[in-house]
């Protein structure tokens, strides 16, 4: 059912595909001035709602867009500690050679499918992780969510909701999820938004045709009650963005750069177009699911590296063509790495891991490595850069909001901007 | 009757509808009066029991959602989708067909049965097995995933009212003790396409022998015991209970209430059809209406039903995220107003749009009325900014022809602020 996902268009009708046709000619020239927001959007609740700060506007047009490589992404299959004796001892299956790899330093090199990305130059921080962690995907995909690095803060926010929240205050366009529900957004001031493709919403910006256009005329004015007002929101903000992304010329060759990137560049095509309508988004939340290799890792993560080599490489060389190449970083994160020592063709959950960053970051290596020789209890590389010194980093050095008053503690940055 | 007034009698039977079975359907809606009726109708209606057999994934979910909107279905339809969304499996991880077809096999059986039961057939079942990498598990290596679950989703949780319930150390012991399970294809495998179902087995020479230490208590312990001990954790019954309660009354339970709730499930050794059926007798039940979201099933299933359209295309469902057998992680689907952010109702909307376009031509459906609209959807209560805006479409409609006035008021309806709540 997974590759089913995605598609490219849903034509349930003859007369929507002929009316969507029709449309996808319009008027489009020309692309909007930023879209004020009318403040409707946010919370619905009359419980007040945390603001972070900023510490300068450095972050006005820059963009984060996060790749959550989802299941546990095996920091040594990303960054390869190649000429490391113990790393082949302890994966006769599964460790990739030192020939293979792509070098980027004396002692580690890139996965061997990371080929246009090594080309661009890559940043990447070893050693990122939990401090007293847990094994469990969705505790630990939590904790990353709310910047929660030891497990003790409990209920709160998404990190990367704060940070919009900080950056954008009521403006739920200001932190985009292309990858539906997700804890990271989870809070006021952020939205999801699942499009397989920018032209789905043609029918509500259809002018000239009575059907469409009462239909989305009366669909503004709907408020709600109770909990209904958060549709009535929602229908504020979705009348934001079906207007400005219909300004977007449907331009052939964007499909067709993203053909075969798969699942994160579909999402990658549209965070492209919505940076392209300008609509102030300054976070999206993209996830990559199938890094959780505890059978046939080797495999399935050579496949893995090549869709994103693919997919985040055509995203970054189309933000240079239009210009925006120097406002935008690329940041993975994972909840955790997987076991160093194998389970016969596959690797268990694990703890720290490698992040890697592209875009508008200074390429190399960030933080120290994580030792083979002073694995933990349970086999495991140890953390070497706290992970929410990796997200303070991005938050406050990437686009200037006070890490403190989005994260828990006040963790240091990493000194990558 | 129309929009602009609410019957109370009818907007009782829409609420018990919305929440004891999976969708409203506009025949109950019309036969029913009352809650006391409604709820009567929907724990007397007669369970369906067997899928068809060699159905692949997505037809079989298909024949699954269309037992969903039956005329008949009631609480047995409801609780096998609601244990599907507590003893979560996605089906893309059997390599035969019978695997799905044996698990959801496996829920309708027990929907309304002994939870622990459900258990012990869940944790031996193909689907399971090769979901969380326990088929194959060895006890000198074994594979953790089935053993953390089982404790943190599928009973006790990670923790009761502050306190952790397990550590580190008992997800290891289980592991070990839940070690030597196996799905195996047929020894002698016949020419051709036919396929010899699979079979489970325990194969003791890679099962772990030695007594364990699990839970603070050392024995030799194996699968059976591991899932006795905790189905006897009181933990496990206050934590299913009350995620039973929130799904069908929309509210949280306090500690002391959840308490109380597990308690008394424990007592009446985790049968599950008295539980629904205090539960549904509740105090709290009867009032607490549009309280909680529609899931995106929930929601798929009530359109559909309400226009009368027992098609589904799974290509197109993807976008309202929650197509049963394909959950985005082992923990489920989310439980809180997610479902009302900007990406869920922007997905709505276009389904709502592409739905009643498929059905402009439709007779039947051409000449009705909103208020027919608005009650055959069961919307028998709107709030003043609803009713204006139903009002505001009616001016609208001018001189538009008779179709598309009509696909009009449908493609409204179904984009109500009501219509996403349950």
């Amino acid at each position: 059912m997974k590759s089913l996902k995605r598609r490219k268009f849903i034509q349930l009708s003859a007369g929507a595909g002929a009316a969507l046709a029709a449309c996808s000619k319009g008027t489009g020239a020309a692309n909007s001035p930023k879209p004020s927001f009318s403040g409707s959007g946010g919370s619905a609740s009359s419980e007040p709602v945390e603001v972070g700060s900023l510490i300068d506007n450095r972050g006005d047009s820059r963009v984060l867009v996060v790749v959550d490589l989802q299941g546990g992404n095996d920091g040594p299959s990303t960054v390869v500690p190649a000429s490391n004796r113990i790393y082949h001892d302890l994966r006769p299956e599964t460790a990739i050679a030192e020939d293979e790899v792509l070098g980027l330093s004396s002692d580690v090199g890139l996965h061997p499918n990371l080929k246009r990305l090594a080309n661009r130059g890559v940043a990447y921080v070893e050693g990122v992780g939990p401090v007293d962690g847990d094994l469990s995907h969705f505790a630990m995909a939590e904790r990353w969510a709310r910047g929660d690095i030891d497990g003790s803060v409990g209920q709160r926010d998404g990190f990367l909701a704060r940070v919009s929240r900080a950056l954008g205050q009521a403006d739920p366009l200001t932190g985009i999820s292309l990858a539906g529900t997700t804890p990271h957004f989870f809070g006021p001031g952020s939205s999801s938004l699942s499009l397989g493709y920018p032209g789905d919403l043609w029918f509500l910006t259809e002018d000239d045709w009575d059907e469409s256009y009462n239909f989305a005329e009366t669909l503004w004015e709907f408020g709600g009650e109770g909990l209904g007002t958060r549709v009535g929101d929602s229908y504020s903000t979705l009348r934001t963005v079906s207007r400005s992304l219909a300004d977007v010329e449907n331009d052939d060759s964007v499909w067709e750069r993203f053909e075969n990137t798969g699942e994160l560049g579909s999402q990658l095509l549209v965070a492209g177009t919505v940076i392209g309508a300008d609509l102030g988004t300054n976070v999206f939340y993209t996830a990559f699911d199938g890094f959780d290799t505890h059978e046939g890792h080797r495999y399935r993560h050579d496949t893995l590296m090549e869709e994103i080599d693919n997919s985040v490489v055509t995203f970054l060389d189309w933000m240079d063509e239009i210009g925006r190449g120097d406002d935008v970083v690329v940041a993975t994160i994972s909840e955790f790495g997987r076991r160093v020592p194998e389970n016969d063709s596959g690797l268990d959950h694990g703890s720290a891991s490698t992040m890697l960053l592209a875009g508008a970051v200074k390429p190399g290596a960030y933080g120290e490595a994580s030792p083979f020789d002073e694995l933990d209890e349970d086999s495991n590389l140890v953390t070497t850069t706290p992970f929410d010194r990796y997200l303070a980093s991005l938050a406050q050095e990437w686009l200037g909001v006070d890490s403190s008053t989005v994260l828990p503690g006040n963790p240091e940055t990493l000194g990558i901007w | 009757m129309s929009y602009s007034e609410t019957d109370p009698e009818a907007a009782a039977v829409a609420h018990v509808l919305r929440r004891a079975t999976m969708a409203p359907h506009p025949d109950r809606l019309d036969s029913l009066s009352g809650l006391e009726d409604a709820v009567s109708f929907v724990l007397d209606a007669e369970p369906m029991l067997k899928p068809p057999p060699d159905l692949e994934l997505e037809e079989l979910t298909i024949w699954w959602m269309k037992q969903m909107i039956r005329p008949d279905a009631g609480i047995h339809e409801r609780m096998t989708w609601f244990w599907h969304t507590v003893l979560v499996t996605n089906g893309d991880a059997g390599f035969q067909r019978h695997h799905v077809t044996d698990q959801l096999q496996l829920l309708r059986r027990n929907a309304l049965g002994n939870f622990r039961q459900m258990l012990h057939e869940f944790t031996t079942d193909a689907l399971l097995l090769l979901y969380l990498n326990a088929a194959g598990s060895v006890a000198f290596n074994p594979n953790e995933n089935l053993a953390r679950e089982l404790m943190e989703l599928f009973t006790m949780g990670r923790e009761n009212n502050g306190v952790a319930n397990y550590t580190q150390d008992d997800v290891a012991a289980a592991a070990r003790a839940l070690a030597g399970w196996s799905v195996d294809s047929a020894e002698d495998e016949p020419e051709g396409d036919e396929e010899l179902p699979t079979t489970v087995n325990f194969n003791r020479d890679f099962a772990f022998v030695a007594p364990l230490v699990f839970l603070g208590e050392q024995k030799k312990w194996d699968r059976e015991l591991i899932v006795d001990r905790l189905c006897d954790d009181p933990s496990t019954a206050k934590r299913i209970s009350s995620i039973l309660w929130t799904d069908l009354v929309g509210t949280e339970l306090t500690n002391d209430q959840a308490t109380e709730l597990g308690a008394w499930w424990q007592e009446n050794d985790l049968e599950i059809r008295p539980l629904v059926e205090r539960i549904l007798g509740s105090e709290g039940f009867g009032t607490a209406r549009l309280n909680r979201p529609r899931s995106g099933l929930e929601w798929l299933l009530a359109a559909h039903t309400s226009i009368g359209f027992k098609e589904f295309d799974i290509w197109s469902m993807d976008p309202l995220e929650q197509i049963p057998f394909d959950p985005p992680n082992v923990s489920g689907w989310p439980r809180d107003d997610r479902w009302l952010s900007v990406g869920a109702i922007t997905a709505r909307t276009q389904y709502s749009w592409n739905l009643v376009s498929q059905l402009y031509d439709n007779e039947k459906l051409k000449t009705a009325t909103t208020e027919e609209i608005v009650n055959r959807l069961g919307l028998q209560t709107l709030s003043d900014n609803t009713r204006a805006t139903l009002d505001s479409m009616e001016s609208r409609l001018g001189d538009m022809d008779p179709s598309a006035r009509t696909a009009l008021r449908w493609r409204i309806a179904l984009c109500t602020p009501e219509f996403d709540l349950a």
